[in-house]
């Protein structure tokens, strides 16, 4: 029989004892929570609530997008800009159908199919054409935006007369929380419901994608992105699972663009700029804060951080200190410093791992 | 090992089709509008044309003075409701003048669908076309064309519609110092008649205001604003956007300030996401009042809203009378388009608890949705 | 029934261009069932692209190959899997880091069977990996759930060889496998490679630089030098034979001096 040495634990790395691993989340928490409480008190207390409840929804109907670029960026390593298009074309999608009288429960599927296909057709180009993943997914983003205007038939519609997910539930709901905590919290009860429904969708949705993922074509999958020289030499064509990766990642992108039309009461063909920006910066956020180890834990993580960012989005548009204020134009200013401060905090952290 | 090989060519076909699928759904779907390209515009300038033809010796002596074949290239910034009203009060008042179109007009359309990347390009390809006048709707697209035209020897006369401050844009020092190729009627909203009605509504109260700093029409409104408000005892809360996502953020923001009611002016980034503001001020009960034309459609309570087919109609006529030769664009001073109306949303009106006053309710035009 | 068959294989990059190299000419040779053959050469020699050719990477100019008595010249690498075992010199080649062991030993299950979207790691399949990992004495099989990010160079090759020889390939592939490890290690991934090979009896090739554990290991040597096999050493052949006896007998097949620098260095 022969032995094979153990790895060393080292004391930095990730083979931590559990007691260390646990001082340090506890650590990351703390600090986490802290800066929440810190902007909490920033954006002016109590009064801010509404605040917080929108931005809390905002970040859970983007937050399958944040799940979707975590699958290109991290598992495929197949930078997807893609995203983009696909995010408005689900809320295109979205628009033509329920001012044709659709339910928007309806709208929901057809959104992740629609922008699926279009992740389909960057990983086709990409892979047959062999053509770098930020090209191909540039050219497709490009189409896309003459693809969402012919869908959508102008470049802005409002949908608020349409209704949404929320419209079965908005009264009862209303309801509820009148009957609960009084007349003054009516005005978060639309927030509230959407926090609830959209949390449940997250929430199957994040269930099934974990499953897939633990299944052997998911496992395959995951195998292409992360070794594909091993891939091939077991046999597998590794093209045909990056594709349906990228597919399933551009789904979940539509599914949160035809949640975000439905929320925000509106479809917008541009609607899907800056989310990349969104995506990562829920990833690395995410990924921060929570230290995932597995994937399950990591597309929770990425839920937390999008949610997070759009915390601290709403916090840089709205936090009022002493009369100073941030304009609307310094906030992605803001937004950048935050991301390279969450950057840099990784960085001394990790100095030992892989 | 075959079924890798069979999948491959499925996917393939399977996304080619579900794109076209997304097509042939958008060309269904989408309504008669066309966009991005050089088309016809079909209007009822048709059917004046037909009352004409029955009409008497001085619309003939109008038809005389048109006897060459005239072309006019439309351009407009995205598709929206008013600003396709505009534009078809333009085309209605030049048949009026005389020039009916499919008869000794040509009329070239094109729109840019939001890409303001290509907006140089929509201006230059009009002007190779050989068109006589460029019938300009927005302000950026004013801007595009007077980049385009500044240089050139002989440009054809520009005519400006939809142009809320010509000025702040930087295209006209004053009315009547102006680049001599370039005319048109200023839109800008009836702020003195708003202000005018919120001292009315709400003495000693708070307004929580909206705008995009970028968009130049936005700061010369709100610098309006912030001059007339000085000689009240109103307070403005205000809140600053930068895209039509953060409206409903702002409106949040602007929530804890405790506002007596919403108000925003002719911003288009604002009236992109209105949506979401209208919910966070249905939520809340608070009234969103705003001189935005189509607004009040999709939920705000109460619009002071300007004459913009009078804008439209009011530039048709200054195309009419300068192809009869009646109008000398050099020495023209550039008006300013009179005239306002109010707009009511009842159902708004009662959710978001706003008193209106009797003389407005008896005048004002309803735009309550039906359903 | 032989493992594999090779006939007049040539191999030529870049043909009719200033930049063509014959890297195989005219390679013919047979490696029976549960032969242990070790490959030695100099750089250039041809010893990678021979590997490649077997395992559907490169198509042979020339030639034909046959695997467990299927000619699979033409077959794609992907095809191919089934029949050929490979191990990489470069530890991370083998293993996908981001998963768990399990999960890799789970892949290599897989190995050519259609998949499904059952679960991949599955009570059955796991109970299965521990029956196998065992006898092995690696103490794999409680380390199932252990990203194999945490693994050391030599705990991978360990992996990848595992994998490599799970399902009984028709041809196992050892290329270089221990030349990226300290010597302790690499010297116990070769007592292991000859417990499996032993215990499964697997037709097998070993490539490596090390003409001392040429001699040592498997049953059979062979040398190729410039696209052709020079030495072909039975077990008998070879016994008692050094590296300096092995030297000697390439000059007298060759009638040139042996002067890779890499191959004279680098023994024991």
């Amino acid at each position: 029989m022969t032995e094979v040495p153990v790895a060393e634990p080292s004391v930095e790395g990730p083979t931590q004892g559990k007691f260390d691993r646990a001082r340090t989340a506890a650590g990351r928490y703390a600090i986490s929570a802290a800066v929440l409480v810190a902007l909490f008190l920033a954006m002016g207390g109590r009064s801010s609530i509404g605040v917080w409840f929108s931005a809390v929804a905002v970040g859970l109907t983007l937050s399958t997008a944040a799940i979707g670029v975590y699958l290109t960026f991290r598992v495929l390593n197949f930078p997807d800009l893609t995203v983009e298009g696909s995010f408005a074309l689900g809320g295109a999608v979205t628009g033509l159908m329920m001012t044709n009288g659709y339910s928007p429960f309806v709208t929901l599927p057809v959104a992740f199919v629609a922008s699926a296909s279009a992740g389909l057709i960057t990983g086709v180009v990409a892979t047959r054409l062999r053509i770098h993943s930020l090209l191909a997914s540039i050219i497709v983003t490009t189409a896309l935006f003459s693809v969402n205007l012919r869908v959508l038939g102008r470049s802005n519609l409002p949908l608020l007369s349409e209704g949404s997910f929320l419209t079965p539930f908005q009264d009862g709901f209303k309801d509820f929380i009148r009957s609960t905590f009084g007349d003054d919290q009516v005005r978060h009860a639309n927030n509230i419901l959407a926090i609830v429904m959209v949390g449940v969708f997250v929430v199957v949705i994040k269930l099934v994608v974990d499953g897939f993922m633990r299944s052997e074509l998911g496992t395959a999958m995951r195998a292409s992105g992360d070794s594909p020289q091993m891939m091939r030499a077991l046999g597998r064509n590794t093209n045909t699972y990056i594709v349906a990766g990228v597919a399933l990642s551009n789904g979940l992108t539509g599914f949160a663009g035809s949640l975000a039309s439905q929320f925000q009461g509106f479809s917008d063909v541009n609607q899907g700029l800056g989310l990349i920006i969104g995506g990562l910066a829920a990833v690395i956020i995410g990924e921060t804060v929570f230290q995932p180890r597995t994937l399950p834990q990591a597309t929770a993580a990425v839920v937390g951080g999008m949610v997070i960012y759009r915390i601290a989005v709403a916090a840089a548009l709205t936090v009022n200190i002493g009369g100073f204020r941030f304009d609307a134009s310094d906030v992605k200013m803001v937004t950048a410093v935050l991301l390279l401060a969450t950057l840099a905090v990784t960085r001394v952290r990790n100095l030992g791992a892989t | 090992m075959k079924q890798q090989d069979e999948r491959r060519p499925r996917y393939l076909a399977f996304g080619l089709l579900a794109m076209l699928g997304a097509l042939l759904l958008g060309a269904c779907g989408s309504d008669t509008d066309e966009s991005a390209s050089t088309t016809e515009v079909t209007t009822e300038a048709e059917a004046e044309a037909e009352s004409e033809d029955e009409g008497e010796s001085e619309v003939e002596a109008d038809a005389d003075a048109a006897a060459e074949d005239v072309t006019v290239g439309l351009l407009n910034l995205v598709q929206n409701p008013t600003l396709i009203a505009i534009q078809e009060a333009f085309i209605a008042e030049l048949a009026a003048g005389g020039y009916v179109e499919g008869e000794n007009l040509t009329i070239i359309s094109a729109n840019a669908d939001g890409d303001f990347a290509s907006l140089p390009t929509l201006v230059q390809s009009q002007i190779d076309e050989g068109v006589d006048i460029l019938a300009i709707t927005t302000t950026p697209l004013l801007q595009a064309a007077l980049n385009v035209t500044q240089d050139m020897e002989d440009p054809p006369l520009i005519v400006f519609n939809a142009v809320t401050d010509p000025y702040a844009a930087g295209i006209a020092n004053a009315p009547d110092d102006h680049p001599a190729w370039i005319i048109g009627a200023q839109m800008f909203p009836n702020i003195d008649v708003t202000v005018e009605l919120l001292t009315q509504l709400y003495p000693g109260g708070t307004i929580g205001y909206l705008y995009n700093p970028s968009e130049a029409n936005s700061v010369a409104q709100t610098e309006e604003l912030e001059r007339l408000l000085a000689d009240t005892d109103l307070t403005l809360e205000t809140a600053t956007i930068t895209d039509s996502s953060e409206v409903r953020t702002a409106a949040e923001s602007l929530l804890a300030r405790n506002p007596d009611t919403f108000f925003y002016s002719q911003d288009s980034t604002v009236g992109d996401g209105v949506a979401g503001l209208i919910q966070v001020a249905n939520d809340g009960g608070i009234p969103v009042i705003t001189n935005d034309p189509q607004a009040v459609g999709v939920g705000a309570a109460l619009g002071v809203v300007v004459e913009f087919e009078e804008n439209g109609r009011q530039t048709g006529e200054m195309a009419a009378q300068y192809l009869d030769g009646d109008l000398d664009p050099a020495t023209f001073v550039i008006p300013r388009t009179e005239g306002f109306y109010y707009t009511i949303n009842n159902d708004a009106v009662e959710i978001q608890g706003l008193e209106v006053p009797q003389d407005i309710l008896d005048q004002a035009v309803d735009q309550t949705p039906e359903g | 029934m032989t493992a594999l068959r090779v006939t007049e294989l040539h191999q030529t990059f870049n043909a009719g261009t200033i930049n063509e190299v014959r890297a195989l000419r005219g390679m013919t040779f047979e490696l029976g069932e549960s032969e242990f053959v070790t490959v030695i050469g100099s750089n250039g020699a041809g010893k990678s692209t021979f590997f490649n050719a077997i395992a559907g990477a490169v198509v042979p100019t020339q030639g034909t190959i046959e695997i467990g008595g299927q000619n699979v010249t033409s077959w794609p690498e992907h095809r191919r899997a089934g029949y050929v075992g490979r191990v990489f010199q470069n530890p991370l080649h083998g293993t996908a880091a981001s998963m768990t062991i399990g999960e890799n030993l789970t892949l290599s299950m897989m190995r050519g069977k259609r998949l499904s979207f059952k679960r991949a790691l599955s009570h059955s399949r796991r109970r299965q990996l521990e029956k196998h990992l065992e006898p092995i004495g690696l103490g794999l099989e409680g380390r199932l759930n252990d990203s194999v990010a945490l693994l050391s160079g030599g705990q991978r090759q360990a992996l990848s060889l595992v994998m490599a020889s799970f399902s009984e390939p028709k041809v196992l592939l050892l290329d270089e496998h221990t030349s990226a490890l300290d010597p302790e290690t690499a010297r116990q991934i070769i007592d292991m490679t000859d417990n499996i090979v032993g215990e499964r009896r697997l037709a097998t090739l070993m490539i490596t630089h090390n003409m001392q554990q040429a001699l040592d290991h498997g049953t059979r040597t062979m040398m190729l030098h410039k696209g052709q096999v020079v030495l072909d050493l039975s077990a008998e052949e070879r016994r008692g034979m050094s590296v300096q006896d092995l030297i000697a007998k390439f000059a007298e097949v060759r009638h040139e001096e042996l002067t890779d620098d890499v191959l004279l260095l680098d023994d024991n």
